[in-house]
């Protein structure tokens, strides 16, 4: 562990002398967890894609700031605020993306699970994900960033009102709906659910 | 049975930030002992628990591809060293472009306030140079709202209103067309109205009327070129601006004359 720490500073400072391909490294150990921010933020896997290469040419051309400290957490903060900007501006400009347009069945399928499960281990999971995650989509654009960068990304509530400049009360209020919700959007696939999760 | 349905939104906020550690003493124990008693909200917290766990559970998904950065997306490092990226194409897409109509749109915009702006100042900040009689043909009616009384409106104040100086300035145009086009009717289309000879015929009669109405002391001090301008000014703006339907001159004319 603390060879993957001294590794990952080791990149982080030729990164910042002008390395790419200390970057790119960075980006290989980060880009899954980067994406799937990323997908459950924006609810689809190309603009998902592209959100996440936005966000790590951005973390490029800002590593002058990174001054120390968690470097996950630093990175995985750009690729929220990227998402969050990429949904502002959708929501202002609404327009289908080129994306969509494809015929179904062609390269529209759910991202796929990481660390891929067996086959029927997916079969039996894969159900739930998508259900899960369609009652995320099915949030308004406020409610379900609030939602992600609390019960995905774990920030706290301070966080996420410096984050999207909402007072701490909005965002108590946006998540508690956002909760209540998906919990009610979840009671229709009751039997998709575990035992232990019956809601 | 939803959450909604049960318990109101205080209700349920109290629960998720309950859920969350961000209630203070006296709120959490105020919710404990609700809970306690109340098995409808026990069971409320219970399904939000179950909600933060299913989305928290959420598995890492895989990248569908490599993000990493080719030379054809960064530029070399800067000369401090740091890092500094080519343009996306979003961004290439933001280059600001100025089309030639707007340009050529702003610079006549610009001309045109201009030449206003000497034609306004130039007639109200300095006295004006004809102080004829006022006309008594249809032109000098046309554009003076009230029959102009030549000097004795300003004589010996130094001081013209918007008006006046108006009066003064059609007052010298209609004696340039009453010399040049006596004989010529005002035709419907009121083209006539605004028929100004050249300036260098009219030069002598401007300067004769002037002498012979207004005191050495007040003698013009307007350029010539200014007066040409003025004069192309009166051609130029009833063609430019709508016929007037009344007698009464527009208050737009007013004000740029």
């Amino acid at each position: 562990m603390a060879g993957d720490v001294a590794q990952e500073n080791a990149w982080i400072q030729s990164a910042q002398a002008g390395d790419i391909e200390a970057f790119n490294a960075l980006i290989l150990l980060y880009q899954d967890m980067a994406f799937t921010i990323a997908y459950r933020m924006m609810g689809d896997s190309h603009r998902a894609a592209d959100a996440t290469q936005d966000a790590f040419l951005t973390a490029y051309r800002r590593l002058e700031t990174y001054m120390g400290g968690n470097f996950k957490a630093w990175l995985m903060k750009i690729v929220t605020n990227t998402c969050y900007d990429a949904l502002r501006y959708e929501k202002r400009r609404p327009a289908t993306h080129l994306d969509d347009l494809t015929p179904e069945g062609i390269d529209d399928e759910p991202p796929i699970p990481d660390p891929t499960p067996t086959p029927e281990q997916h079969l039996q999971t894969a159900e739930l994900q998508q259900a899960i995650q369609q009652c995320i989509d099915a949030l308004g654009t406020d409610q379900r960033v609030v939602l992600v960068m609390s019960d995905v990304d774990g920030y706290g509530y301070q966080e996420i009102a410096d984050q999207i400049g909402a007072q701490l009360g909005t965002v108590k209020s946006r998540l508690s709906r956002a909760r209540a919700s998906v919990r009610q959007c979840l009671q229709a696939v009751r039997e998709l659910l575990p035992d232990e999760y019956r809601l | 049975m939803s959450a909604e349905q049960n318990l109101n939104p205080q209700d349920l906020e109290l629960l998720s930030a309950y859920l969350d550690n961000m209630l203070n003493d006296a709120e959490r124990s105020a919710l404990e002992a609700r809970l306690a008693n109340d098995a409808v909200l026990r069971a409320e917290l219970d399904g939000l628990r179950a909600t933060i766990a299913l989305i928290n559970g959420l598995p890492t998904l895989k990248a569908p591809r490599n993000f990493t950065l080719t030379p054809a997306m960064v530029k070399s490092r800067t000369e401090t060293g740091a890092p500094q990226l080519v343009k996306s194409k979003t961004e290439t897409g933001r280059i600001i472009r100025f089309p030639i109509s707007a340009v050529m749109s702003a610079a006549a915009s610009f001309v045109f306030i201009l030449v206003g702006m000497i034609l306004v100042f130039g007639s109200v900040n300095q006295p004006s140079m004809t102080k004829a009689p006022a006309p008594s043909n249809d032109v000098a009616l046309m554009f003076t709202p009230q029959p102009v009384t030549n000097q004795t409106t300003f004589g010996g104040m130094g001081v013209q209103t918007t008006d006046e100086v108006f009066a003064d300035d059609m007052a010298f145009e209609s004696v340039v067309v009453q010399e040049n086009q006596p004989a010529s009717p005002i035709d419907e289309s009121g083209d006539a109205l605004y028929a100004v000879p050249a300036m260098a015929e009219s030069l002598p009669l401007e300067t004769q009327s002037a002498q012979d109405v207004m005191p050495m002391q007040s003698m013009p001090t307007q350029s010539l070129t200014a007066r040409i301008i003025k004069e192309r000014w009166y051609k130029l703006l009833p063609k430019i601006l709508p016929k007037p339907r009344c007698d009464k001159p527009l208050p737009l004319v007013r004000l740029w004359l």
